[in-house]
């Protein structure tokens, strides 16, 4: 992109804009000048609104500091750090984090792209499907889990169901071994419909002379799907891939409506997070610092997740 | 990503520099007793609730013409809780609230609450109209935490019908003959007993037995491992179940669903059954006894945060909302008043829960550690695990590992 | 052709079958605000049903649900505002312009995304309080009027524009800022409809947020009302059913609208040789 930035130069100096309007035109076309005009915006907001609260949250996670007195905040060094990392509740905590984006992440990310290629389709109804596809994603949290706690319970067709399958025919979030998978499926079927709604537009713009060559030169619809539809889509891709990481390691609002009259992280630990750790000592035990490092830690893994999914899945830019 | 490290690395040295100089978030006290107080109160619960509240915020000044009682509303209490760290910090934090003694002790000894004997000595209140047992939820440590207001004490409900229904004649008073009658009441869609795996529910089977947690020093007592035995029994026996096992949030809608003959809850299933299930037919019955009669005193207090600026005004506020005004409007909704003068009305408005009156003299304070939560959630964890993740660990094996948790 | 007609009607047997999947949690919801409280999640028919629950949010004078609405309606309004100004320009400048820092302010907006809310919800509260701007649609609003989620999206939906576009229109003599608004802006409309979505109905549906920087009843919004008294042991499923229908409804709505202006395959690559 350098080369066609120095290229062009020229062409804003031989501009129609009369003398006066030089600089301008000058600063409007310089790649720098336009890209902090554009950027400041964002910058300003973050800056307070992010950065310094998130800076004050960082400097608590050095300290030891009981809510009801935060002017007695201690410096302790690392010392929430060290605690967090002997404490084998929160390595536990981190595995089912993992856990949950491995098994949710290729699910949404794959059936997203499914529905939407179906809603994409001129079919009968489109407008209905599409809404009723991303119904679970804005329908309120309470519901949806209400309605998928009802059909996990013990001896439902749902659960006879997978019983055939080989799984134990029990009430899925009370039992240890399948609350965490009930998590994931419960998350997946209200996240879905926002990776359809991003794929969907991002078949929008792929550009329709494409496929018409294609068709053209004889390729078949598998074809153009592996050789159009998958490589337009691919910085889509990325982002539904990431953001779904992300959105799936700061998984907390399912997990605390099964929780809703519970301990956090019920049955017995088997659905606790980092996010439900943080909660947990931050919060419910009024230690805001070691909550803090926790979340401080936490996010250098979703950083290096995230940062090899970009090295594997991102346009080069 | 090289530039990223470094720029976090510099961020962090920063960070440091800045939290070892000790900076800290100064509050601007506004000092100085004006005459008129505004008394702001933290408030969650229901719309009835609400609406006793406004009317006391209406009527304050005929008692105190200087205050002015401004309700702040919370959407629950976890919100409250959430919420009040920043409060805190902001100086925005209401000066009064409503607790239950389920979970006060951990912010009165964390010092969250101001004691508040100065204030009720120099407001010259008459403290003898309560009644002591509602008092005394709110003693620690010779200090007065709280203004009594609402109490009452855990029970036992039986459904009636299927009680009937499978010829059993005098109600239980023994968790064995519980034991019994729930073998009797299992069918294939009922079972006996509904036991929460809930701290609230597993502090009554352990007072039973003479048993408490005496605030952290005697989680694994003998008589405590007695009492989580015997509801841990239940289980074995697959003659209870939990709420959550079968789709449910809370024992007492597994009641209301008849899917459970018994249970160990409180008054306020009186209020939800009557919309949840208003056919029902149960009876009110103190918890059974282990060895002893005793149960877990449910008393709420009005509470002033350590910040406050207007104490004395506070205590004032609270004095007036647990005062017979206000309490003679919360008797209607089903709350037995903390006041000598007004308490025995309650059981006249609610003849059901008369069998109960005896044992709300026996009920006694929950005794959780100063870590309150930390303590709850570890002890609903471990039984959880025996009995929903079969981790076969009996009950001594279970309180002694929470002992050891919490041995300072 | 019978072969084609099958696959028809099996393509749409299951497309059905996923609808009535997707569809169900929003029914039961529907079905259970009608339903007085000792049915409560329960399946009994239409036998007894009651508009209590609803009736109760007009008329209990501890709700004001046209205010609530309207207040709602304002947050949501400034806030896509916001989100449809800033986003796109910080999408663009990462997408298509080479700047010191790019990098740099990329992995700004992704850093962002990975910290849980939760964590600096209370120092903002404390700044917010600073200012004076609890209680107010600043404080409701300002922060969010970018969000690093759609910054990115839209930068991933950039990269896709093909350079050639943008450098055909500096020939016709359009500078950078020109070849912002007047291609790229217009090109990825799809994106900006998928932003609008998404912003609404997050909006909308916020709870944590409004509920932690509001406290005055005049200035809830319409989820925070709705849930702003529950008992403490239990909740009456059947009203919090109602209080769901009243405020996702107009979600529905704006979707079902906004999703026609998809329309399949409008951009061309406008390099047709």
């Amino acid at each position: 992109m350098n080369e066609y930035n120095a290229g062009t130069r020229g062409i804003a100096n031989r501009g129609k804009n009369g003398q006066g309007k030089f600089a301008y035109s000058r600063l409007a076309d310089s790649d720098a000048f336009v890209a902090w005009i554009f950027i400041l915006p964002f910058i300003v907001l973050w800056a307070w609104w992010f950065f310094y609260p998130f800076l004050q949250s960082f400097i608590r996670s050095f300290q030891d500091v009981n809510f009801a007195a935060l002017d007695e905040a201690k410096f302790i060094g690392f010392g929430n750090y060290a605690k967090i990392l002997q404490d084998p509740d929160f390595y536990r905590a981190l595995l089912h984090s993992l856990e949950i984006v491995a098994i949710s992440v290729p699910s949404q990310a794959v059936l997203g792209l499914l529905l939407a290629i179906l809603v994409n389709k001129k079919i009968a109804g489109q407008g209905i499907f599409r809404t009723v596809f991303f119904i679970p994603y804005i329908a309120s949290q309470i519901a949806v889990t209400t309605v998928f706690m009802m059909l996990f319970k013990q001896d439902t067709f749902v659960t006879r169901f997978f019983a055939l399958l080989g799984m134990k025919n029990a009430t899925w979030f009370a039992d240890t071994d399948y609350a965490l998978l009930f998590v994931c499926m419960l998350f997946v079927f209200q996240q879905v419909g926002f990776s359809m709604i991003v794929y969907l537009s991002g078949l929008q713009e792929i550009p329709r002379d494409l496929y018409e060559a294609a068709e053209i030169d004889g390729a078949s619809k598998g074809n153009q799907f592996r050789y159009i539809t998958v490589p337009s889509l691919k910085p889509v891709i990325f982002f539904v891939v990431s953001v779904s990481t992300i959105l799936a390691f700061q998984i907390y609002d399912q997990i605390a409506a099964i929780s809703r009259y519970g301990a956090l992280g019920t049955p017995a630990g088997a659905t606790s997070t980092v996010v439900t750790y943080f909660y947990q000592h931050g919060i419910r035990y009024l230690n805001i610092g070691y909550g803090c490092a926790a979340v401080v830690l936490f996010f250098f893994v979703i950083l290096a997740v995230t940062a090899i999914q970009k090295k594997l899945l991102d346009a080069k830019d | 990503m090289k530039r990223l490290t470094t720029l976090l690395l510099c961020v962090s040295m920063l960070v440091f520099i800045l939290a070892a100089c000790g900076g800290g978030d100064k509050k601007s006290e506004s000092g100085g007793k004006g005459e008129k107080a505004t008394v702001t109160f933290g408030f969650w619960g229901t719309a009835e609730d609400l609406k006793v509240y406004q009317s006391a915020a209406d009527s304050i000044n005929e008692a105190y013409p200087n205050i002015t009682l401004k309700i702040k509303q919370y959407p629950s209490s976890d919100q409250f809780w959430n919420q009040l760290p920043g409060e805190i910090a902001a100086g925005t934090a209401p000066d009064l609230v409503r607790l239950s003694n389920e979970g006060s002790y951990e912010y009165i000894t964390k010092d969250l609450f101001a004691p508040l004997d100065e204030y009720i000595k120099s407001a010259n209140l008459d403290m003898s109209v309560y009644i002591d047992s509602a008092k005394n939820g709110w003693q620690v440590e010779g200090k007065t935490f709280g203004i009594p207001n609402t109490f009452n004490t855990s029970m036992f409900f039986i459904n009636d019908e299927m009680w009937k229904a499978a010829g059993l004649g005098a109600y239980p008073t023994t968790w064995d003959e519980v034991y019994e009658a729930a073998k009797k009441l299992k069918t294939k869609d009922v079972y006996g007993l509904v036991a929460n795996i809930h701290e609230f529910h597993i502090t009554n089977y352990v007072k039973t037995f003479g048993g408490g947690w005496g605030y952290g020093k005697t989680i694994n007592s003998k008589e405590n491992v007695q009492g989580l035995e015997q509801f841990m029994k239940f289980y074995k026996d697959d003659l209870a179940v939990t709420p959550k096992t079968l789709g449910y949030g809370w024992d007492g809608e597994v009641f209301a669903n008849k899917k459970a003959a018994m249970t160990t809850g409180g008054a306020w299933y009186k209020s939800y059954l009557k919309d949840a299930n208003p056919d029902l037919k149960y009876v009110a019955l103190p918890v059974p006894k282990g060895t002893v009669q005793a149960g877990n005193l449910i008393a709420d207090g009005y509470t002033v945060m350590k910040d406050s600026k207007n104490k004395e005004a506070a205590v004032k506020a609270a004095y007036f909302m647990s005062g017979e005004k206000v309490q003679s409007q919360f008797i209607e909704l089903g709350y037995n008043p903390p006041l000598k003068s007004l308490s025995p009305k309650y059981y006249d408005l609610n003849p059901e829960f008369k069998s109960t009156e005896s044992a709300l003299a026996n009920a006694t304070d929950f005794q959780y550690p100063s870590d309150t939560k930390k303590f709850t959630d570890a002890l609903v964890k471990e039984v959880e695990n025996a009995i929903l993740g079969g981790s076969k660990e009996t009950a001594q094996q279970i309180l002694d590992k929470v002992q050891q948790q919490f041995n300072k | 052709m019978n072969v084609k007609l099958i696959r028809r009607a099996i393509a749409y047997a299951v497309l059905w079958l996923l609808a009535a999947a997707f569809a169900t949690p929003f029914i039961y919801t529907l079905y259970n605000s009608f339903m007085p409280l000792k049915y409560a999640n329960k399946l009994v028919g239409m036998k007894e049903w009651t508009l209590e629950h609803y009736a109760t949010f007009f008329t209990n004078e501890a709700y004001n649900v046209p205010l609530w609405f309207w207040n709602t309606l304002v947050m949501t309004g400034i806030i896509m505002l916001g989100n449809w100004i800033v986003n796109p320009m910080a999408a663009y400048a990462l997408a298509k312009l080479n700047f010191r820092g790019k990098k740099l302010v990329l992995w700004m907006v992704m850093a962002t995304m990975m910290v849980p809310y939760h964590m600096i919800l209370i120092p903002v509260y404390v700044n917010m309080a600073q200012i004076g701007w609890l209680n107010t649609f600043a404080g409701l609003t300002v922060p969010f009027l970018y969000q690093c989620l759609y910054i990115f999206m839209l930068r991933q939906f950039y990269l896709g524009i093909p350079n050639e576009l943008i450098e055909a229109s500096r020939i016709d003599g359009l500078n950078k800022i020109g070849g912002f608004w007047r291609i790229v802006f217009p090109l990825a409309k799809s994106s900006l409809i998928t932003m609008s979505i998404l912003t609404f109905a997050g909006t909308w549906n916020s709870y944590l947020v409004p509920s932690t920087f509001v406290s005055s009843p005049e200035k809830y919004v319409l989820v925070v009302g709705l849930n702003s008294l529950k008992d403490a042991a239990f909740e009456k499923t059947s009203l919090i059913m109602a209080g769901v229908v009243l405020s996702t409804v107009p979600i529905l709505l704006f979707f079902f609208f906004f999703q026609k202006q998809y329309i399949e395959g409008v951009s061309t690559s406008g390099i047709k040789g």
